[in-house]
């Protein structure tokens, strides 16, 4: 019995460990045929055009890019106010009730907010805002911060709370009031984990779907401002899915597919090394 | 930090945070008010009636009926093959794993966790049509495919949430067993599982919701629009959050796009649900903060 | 293309022939769908006459625009693919593709209802599309700049359109990609400076549909070829059919079939 369960989980722990593996070589396996030198650096040109055998990635790369820094930009705002007043400012009873809400909101299904945008904000947009905007990347980033604001708020309450309780008492028995407290005390201490609460904001937003092929417009031009269209890397494997299977342009969507990973794979490891540095010093 | 610049930005912080709430309030509003209006036996039964398509003696057609037992499928078979794995994967992480090991293991978890579904569900697609090409010419995307795929996402949830849930055990209950001659085996499943397993019941509902969902790992392996319920696990089938995309950009007329309104309203009282129980669960261990979902 | 357009039948009646669905009698399994998603709506309803009649049939469908419709079913993943063009001579020949035409569906160039243009030449059309004609002014209308929307490289519609709407002229790159007709028909309802096509099936007075050269867009002007944007409907098998598809093929060819074609806007084709 012992060694048999023993056995199982240790097989266990290799066959998860080695999805992330699985997943790697096989996306490279795809998208092998790729890495001809000549071929290679025409991904990263600016533009892709099927029918002209252009397959530029960097327009979806760039999409990517102002989207989600966009967004975790927004999120940050809110959620960093949010959690602060919550730690702080409000007084108990409310700051629970927020909390409360907040943790709640990180429960609601990504396709929603997208959904709903389609037929609130973006006609909004039109109508009063920017005619036939409503389709862009200002759209696809202001939703797109609300979907990752309720958990960024969670990790910087969390951040905020990860200071020993003696820190806190013994600033106020010196006299200074919560307001001092936090911006003197608390704010200084936890750069790290709000660092860590901003850059895995940014992460969820570069790896959503739906928000972008949804209300970004999915156009596959360079962007020169907010109001434009704009395509993102996860909604162009989205789109170009559909695609023959043989073509050039599947392949490429492998090697968008790889982009997206080694992104995760570095931010996993910057937060890491940050995490690390600072136990150490 | 001048005393007068803290207070502008404390002023900040409330405007921001009302913004926020504001936006959060007409945009959930908006939701519920179109989405409520649309709710109805019809909209999940159509004209069916409703013992005969719960006992499955008739079809249903254009209900959500359908779209919701999708989805009860898929995420119940991806559980299927996410728990056992999940849950041995954390225990060895907590029980036989040597620090090197544990370190590797929560770096792979971790990547595994931020890997954007998208690439996860172009995984299970590219896998798929590569077996299907030179292996069994029968295995298409279906409902197999998007629940193995779906696990993928989510056993990583259930590994870290295993491995808290035992970590956060305190050290003099925790050694209990051993200190008493059990062996540590004996002591993981008489005293150590027991003391965690409201912790793990609640990352498990956590999971389910992930999977619930999810929708762009369900859309590249074997959701379609319309489907019936599937008979077997090589079949295509519908979902929830499936069926709210596929509305919103095909939806043909009102009536349509009212259904839409009322899927999204199930789905959000499902995970929410879900996600409140989990919350209660957790409420329930300990008032120990550190609860980051997702 | 005349005598192609001889042979369509357009038919007046609504009514179910009980004896169409006869052609599913005896047969069971499950039967795979995906591709235009013009033909979504109309084989939706076929589906559901077919699994209500015959419980042991299941029938799944799915969109993705014709080009997913195609592929797939060369790759042999699903039964019948579903597509707004014929399929291409090297697509025919690689997977040995069969093509069976239920109907015929014309192109509108399509805009916001407000809008106040009524009729473009195909030159201005090709004109707006790549980019030349920024502004609804150049189009002796009121109106500000011009919001291109067009449907991404899987859709039929965007072939059909590229090769008769715009003589397949260059597209500008800041136009809108959307993934169907029926998100086509969301974005232009919503954007007063919107130009975009749709099929005719699809359209609704959520749109308003442009004359071109003279010719509207109608049944009568389709089938005469007056209106030359148009296409047919087609069911795309790799070789021959299964049984459960080619009942599922000659059932849309039927009276019934051709009924349902028609409910849904199209121009019902029996050859």
């Amino acid at each position: 019995m012992g060694t048999f369960f023993r056995l199982s989980v240790v097989a266990s722990a290799g066959v998860t460990s080695s999805l992330v593996f699985a997943i790697l070589a096989f996306l490279l396996y795809f998208a092998s045929p790729l890495f001809q030198a000549d071929l290679f650096f025409d991904f990263f040109t600016l533009r892709w055009d099927e029918k002209a055998h252009a397959y530029g990635l960097l327009p979806m790369i760039l999409g990517t890019l102002y989207i989600s820094l966009l967004a975790t930009f927004l999120a940050t705002l809110m959620s960093f106010s949010l959690a602060s007043l919550i730690d702080s400012f409000l007084p108990q009873k409310i700051s629970r009730l927020l909390e409360s809400i907040i943790v709640l909101l990180c429960g609601v299904p990504t396709v929603l907010y997208a959904f709903g945008a389609l037929f609130l904000i973006v006609p909004f947009i039109n109508e009063y805002i920017a005619s036939g905007k409503g389709l862009s990347i200002f759209s696809a980033s202001f939703v797109l911060s609300f979907v990752v604001l309720p958990t960024m708020s969670v990790m910087f309450l969390n951040a905020f709370r990860s200071l020993p309780k003696a820190y806190k008492n013994a600033g106020l028995s010196l006299g200074a009031s919560p307001q001092e407290l936090f911006f003197c005390m608390v704010l200084p201490l936890v750069k790290v984990e709000m660092m860590g609460a901003v850059i895995f904001g940014f992460a969820r937003a570069v790896g959503d779907t739906l928000i972008a092929l949804m209300l970004a417009g999915n156009a596959l031009h360079i962007p020169h401002s907010l109001l434009d269209s704009a395509r993102t890397l996860t909604a162009h494997i989205a789109l170009i899915n559909a695609n023959d299977y043989e073509s050039i342009a599947f392949k490429a969507i492998f090697l968008s597919a790889l982009l997206l990973f080694i992104f995760t794979c570095s931010v996993v490891l910057l937060v890491r090394l940050m995490q690390k540095r600072r136990n150490n010093g | 930090m001048a005393k007068s610049s803290q207070t502008i930005l404390v002023v900040c912080f409330y405007l921001l945070a009302l913004i926020a709430l504001l936006c959060m309030a007409i945009f959930f509003g908006f939701i519920i008010y179109k989405g409520v209006s649309a709710l109805s036996l019809k909209l999940i039964f159509d004209d069916t009636p409703m013992w005969a398509a719960l006992l499955l003696k008739a079809r249903v057609f254009d209900g959500i009926f359908n779209a919701i037992v999708g989805s009860f499928l898929v995420v119940s078979l991806a559980m299927v093959f996410a728990l056992p794995l999940g849950f041995l994967t954390g225990i060895y992480l907590y029980l036989y794993a040597s620090k090197k090991m544990r370190s590797l293991l929560g770096f792979l978890c971790d990547i595994l966790s931020s890997i954007p579904s998208i690439v996860v569900g172009l995984f299970g697609l590219s896998i798929t049509i590569f077996l299907h090409k030179n292996h069994f010419a029968s295995l298409f995307p279906s409902l197999i495919v998007s629940a193995l795929s779906l696990s993928v996402l989510v056993i990583p949830y259930i590994i870290k949430m295993t491995d808290l849930a035992l970590m956060g055990i305190p050290k003099h209950l925790s050694d209990i067993g051993l200190r008493l001659g059990a062996t540590r085996l004996q002591n993981l499943f008489h005293v150590q599982l027991p003391l965690a397993s409201k912790e793990m019941l609640s990352g498990v509902i956590l999971a389910i919701g992930r999977a619930v969902e999810d929708t762009a790992v369900i859309m590249m392996t074997g959701a379609v629009a319309m489907a019936g319920i599937p008979s077997s696990l090589l079949q295509k089938y519908e979902a929830l959050p499936f069926f709210i995309y596929h509305i919103s950009s095909e939806y043909a007329n009102k009536e349509q796009l009212n259904q839409g309104f009322g899927a999204a309203i199930v789905l959000l009282v499902l995970s929410l649900s879900l996600f409140w129980v989990a919350i209660v669960l957790q409420k329930m261990i300990s008032k120990r903060s550190g609860f980051v979902p997702r | 293309m005349k005598k192609f357009l001889l042979s369509v039948l357009v038919l007046g009646s609504l009514g179910l022939h009980a004896g169409d669905l006869d052609v599913f009698k005896g047969l069971s399994g499950s039967l795979n769908i995906a591709g235009g998603t013009a033909h979504i709506d109309a084989e939706k309803e076929a589906i559901k006459n077919i699994m209500q009649a015959y419980p042991a049939i299941s029938i799944t469908i799915a969109g993705g625009g014709s080009g997913v419709g195609i592929k797939q079913v060369s790759e042999g993943l699903i039964d019948i693919g579903n597509s707004g063009r014929a399929p291409k001579t090297d697509e025919i020949e690689r997977a040995g593709l069969k093509s069976f035409v239920f109907a015929i569906d014309g192109i509108g160039i399509a805009l916001n209802p407000k809008s106040p243009l009524k009729e473009l030449t195909s030159a201005q059309i090709a004109d707006i599309f790549s980019g030349k004609i920024k502004t609804f002014k150049e189009l002796g209308v009121e109106g500000g700049e011009i919001n291109l929307y067009i449907r991404d490289a899987s859709s039929g519609t965007m072939e059909v359109f590229v090769e008769k709407g715009i003589n397949k002229g260059k597209i500008s790159d800041t136009a809108k990609v959307v993934a169907s007709n029926a998100a086509m028909k969301t974005v232009l309802s919503n954007d007063k400076n919107g130009i975009g096509f749709i099929s005719l099936g699809v359209a609704d007075e959520s749109v308003k549909l442009v004359c071109v050269d003279g010719f509207c867009p109608t049944t009568k002007s389709v089938l005469s070829n007056e209106y030359k944007i148009s296409r047919g409907l087609y069911m795309v098998t790799k070789g021959e059919p299964n049984p459960l598809a080619r009942a599922f093929i000659n059932y849309l060819k039927s009276a019934d079939g051709a009924a349902i074609a028609q409910k849904h806007g199209f121009i019902a084709y029996r050859d």
